[in-house]
């Protein structure tokens, strides 16, 4: 008795929280942005909470106040400087407060800082900050990532840190945004395992007219026609290639490496009447390479069409649509050079040694190889 | 001895009971070794295993189970034969295991001011320091010697269990190509690494400090077991830290309180983050009393009287103090370790001969 009361003491101790400055005697940063300026110098961008009651944020206007929605305020601070560090360090310098970055929920590049090698070096450099929430999201943007950061706000509730939580966990759960962590995205990038997609974001442009393509969703951030309360818009990928962010992929074709990843289970998928057909993807798609100097890349999947008119769509013509969607997918990520689905961590292990899978050349062959999707499909009536 | 008023079986009870104290003190320590050796492995693995050979680091340390059985049944012989710690050959053996005990007792608290460090790096490394120092202080007492075993004792389930919830919690968020190249940098890498990894293997010299009795079988047995169960958390240690990170992310040279804390860092939203991180400060703390315990009281046999606790305290912060001091320590620690672990069971083996040959005569 006199032992467990011992050990249950002993537990207590651990159970007080350790942090060595009060709320109000730093910032907690929630958003961070990079930017590359025309005359070369990089812009960091941080957004963190006032902690003061009313709106007092620079970016809110008197009409929101008087709303009375925000109950806190949100500071936009910014620096430049000729490299990140200089900018970190001038930031640090100038805020009034020591900034905490335990607390990040997102880290916004600008497309100009991410297309360049510098990316890789950013990230980590990002990563390497002092107690910094490796679990944030990497966002790739169009336009001023300065501006992006600025324009967020919480729109829902009262908190910026948890309605950018739930957002993204909507977009994720549908699967048209990655769900790409700062921890996956230095992880993978640059060694071949798996080359990580960065979610899309776009500032909002006024789109006129009707939708130029068939699918709605078949575009990138900036080119959605649709508003919504959200400033911002978050939207398709942005794919790396081992050294920097090689090119995009628009929501639908995102939706298509999450249904391959099994990242999500379900796709929409619309009959020539206009007729929404769910399709359900129970487990992620079987990944195969063949093949010594040309490699022969295959994706097998079996996925069910869930449909409720009388007569059943016909099967092989959605298989072939299917297939071919998901093949010309794999050929544009083939393209950028983005090894998504990680045919790279299935190849390498055949190879005993780092050095053996380093002098495979592993990035050209997947560049060269063919693609061939197998899709099964069943039909169900609901 | 029977006295006056006492039976034959209240004698052999009390015998009996004194036995089964002595065979509960005896694995006690075993526990303590086994913790001691864990500590020491995960160490290694921060100082050395995760950046020169990544990804098979388990393999290096599931290697030591070879050179760990030999040289605990070497001790365990060594340690029946009465009176070979006594002569010349027998102290010089006690001061090169007190300089062993010492090396851990140095990385221990290193690695307890790394960890801190990371988790509040407003805090001054000097300041940690002495606290620790100060918070160890009461178990170096020569009258609680027995503490220290009881509490690894009291300590072994929640730990494993502990260990397991954090090992268990983690495994959603690593992939199974995370552990290929299956080999790393090749085999010569892993080999090297078990060489590294092999001179923690100070704790499977346990019996030496603690004399088994020759009819001790069975609690030979269970210390034995006990030194296997910590060399075999540590390789599954190893092996999860490979499966939550890939090769070349785990080979990032960074500060020793970053590689002990990696896997956290890299996942912290792993549900387990507060009790990974408060075993791993346990472990360290108990393995740094235990090492600068049984050091002093090596120390004391070989003087033949108490030892003050001032020597450990002037020498056992330095590595923690200076990085210098620290990198060199890291540089030399394999030679000056099998130096010390071999020098002892060489010299102890020669006293024993020399005995057996004075016997004769």
């Amino acid at each position: 008795m006199k032992r467990l009361c011992l050990l249950l003491l002993l537990c207590m101790v651990f159970l007080s929280g350790c942090m060595s400055r009060e709320v109000e005697e730093q910032l907690l940063v929630i958003l961070m942005g990079v930017d590359r300026m025309e005359d070369g110098n990089l812009v960091l961008t941080v957004k963190v909470p006032s902690n003061t009651a009313g709106d007092v944020s620079a970016s809110s206007s008197s009409e929101d106040a008087s709303k009375g929605g925000n109950q806190m305020g949100y500071l936009t601070l910014s620096a430049t400087g000729h490299h990140f560090s200089d900018a970190l360090e001038l930031l640090l310098a100038t805020t009034p407060r020591s900034l905490n970055f335990s607390q990040v929920r997102e880290v916004v590049i600008s497309r100009q800082v991410a297309e360049t090698k510098e990316c890789t070096l950013l990230l980590q450099k990002l990563y390497s900050l002092p107690r910094m929430h490796t679990q944030a999201v990497v966002v790739i943007c169009d336009g001023e990532a300065g501006k992006f950061v600025e324009e967020q706000k919480p729109y829902v509730g009262s908190r910026l840190s948890r309605y950018i939580e739930v957002s993204l966990q909507n977009y994720a759960g549908k699967g048209f945004v990655p769900t790409t962590s700062l921890a996956q995205a230095v992880q993978e990038i640059g060694y071949g395992w798996q080359d990580p997609l960065l979610i899309l974001g776009a500032l909002p442009q006024d789109k006129e007219g009707a939708p130029e393509k068939e699918n709605v969703l078949n575009v990138d951030a900036d080119q959605l026609h649709a508003t919504s309360i959200n400033a911002v818009k978050l939207f398709g990928a942005a794919a790396t290639d081992g050294e920097k962010v090689s090119g995009t992929l628009t929501g639908y074709e995102m939706a298509l490496v999450s249904l391959m990843l099994g990242q999500s289970q379900s796709l929409s998928l619309w009959d020539d009447q206009g007729f929404s057909l769910p399709l359900y993807a129970r487990a992620p798609a079987t990944l195969r390479v063949e093949g010594e100097e040309k490699l022969m890349l295959t994706v097998s999947m079996v996925c069910e069409v869930h449909y409720r008119s009388t007569t059943p769509p016909d099967e092989e013509k959605i298989r072939g649509r299917l297939e071919d969607e998901l093949e010309s997918t794999l050929r544009k990520l083939q393209s950028l050079r983005c090894d998504a689905l990680g045919f790279g961590g299935r190849h390498m292990r055949r190879f005993a040694t780092v050095q053996a899978w380093e002098n495979f050349n592993w990035r050209e062959k997947y560049a060269r190889a063919d693609v061939q999707v197998d899709v099964q499909l069943r039909l169900k009536k609901e | 001895m029977i006295f006056h008023g006492q039976t034959r079986t209240a004698v052999h009870s009390r015998q009996a009971a004194l036995g089964q104290r002595q065979g509960e003190s005896l694995q006690n320590h075993f526990t303590l070794s086994a913790m001691l050796l864990y500590a020491q492995l995960v160490i290694g693995c921060g100082f050395v295993l995760y950046q020169q050979v990544g990804t098979p680091g388990y393999m290096s340390i599931l290697l030591l189970f070879l050179p760990m059985t030999g040289l605990y049944f070497i001790s365990c012989r060594l340690a029946e034969k009465t009176g070979i710690r006594e002569g010349l050959m027998g102290k010089t053996a006690d001061v090169l295991l007190f300089v062993c005990l010492l090396m851990d007792a140095q990385l221990s608290l290193y690695a307890f001011t790394a960890i801190v460090r990371e988790i509040l790096p407003d805090y001054n490394t000097a300041l940690i320091t002495l606290v620790t120092l100060i918070c160890v202080l009461p178990s170096l007492h020569r009258q609680h010697s027995h503490a220290l075993p009881s509490f690894a004792r009291l300590l072994r389930y929640p730990m494993v269990v502990g260990l397991g919830i954090s090992m268990l919690g983690s495994m959603r968020y690593g992939r199974l190509d995370h552990l290929f190249p299956l080999l790393g940098r090749g085999a010569e890498s892993v080999l090297s690494g078990a060489f590294w990894m092999s001179t923690s293997l100070s704790a499977a010299l346990t019996p030496l400090l603690i004399r088994t009795p020759p009819s001790g079988k069975l609690q030979r047995r269970q210390g034995y077991r006990s030194l296997s169960i910590g060399l075999l958390l540590g390789a599954a240690t190893a092996l999860v830290a490979a499966y939550l990170m890939p090769y070349h992310f785990l080979t990032l040279p960074d500060a020793l309180g970053t590689r002990l804390l990696m896997p956290i860092k890299v996942h912290p939203a792993l549900i387990s983050w507060s009790v990974t991180v408060c075993l791993m400060m346990l472990l360290m703390l108990v393995s740094l009393s235990a090492s600068l315990s049984r050091g002093l009281h090596l120390l004391s046999h070989v003087t033949g009287r108490p030892v003050g606790t001032g020597l450990a305290f002037l020498l056992v912060p330095l590595p923690a103090l200076s990085t210098d001091i620290a990198r060199q320590i890291v540089l030399n620690l394999p030679m000056i370790r099998l130096v010390c672990i071999l020098g002892t069971v060489l010299l102890l083996g020669m006293g024993c001969l020399a005995k057996k040959g004075r016997a004769k005569k």
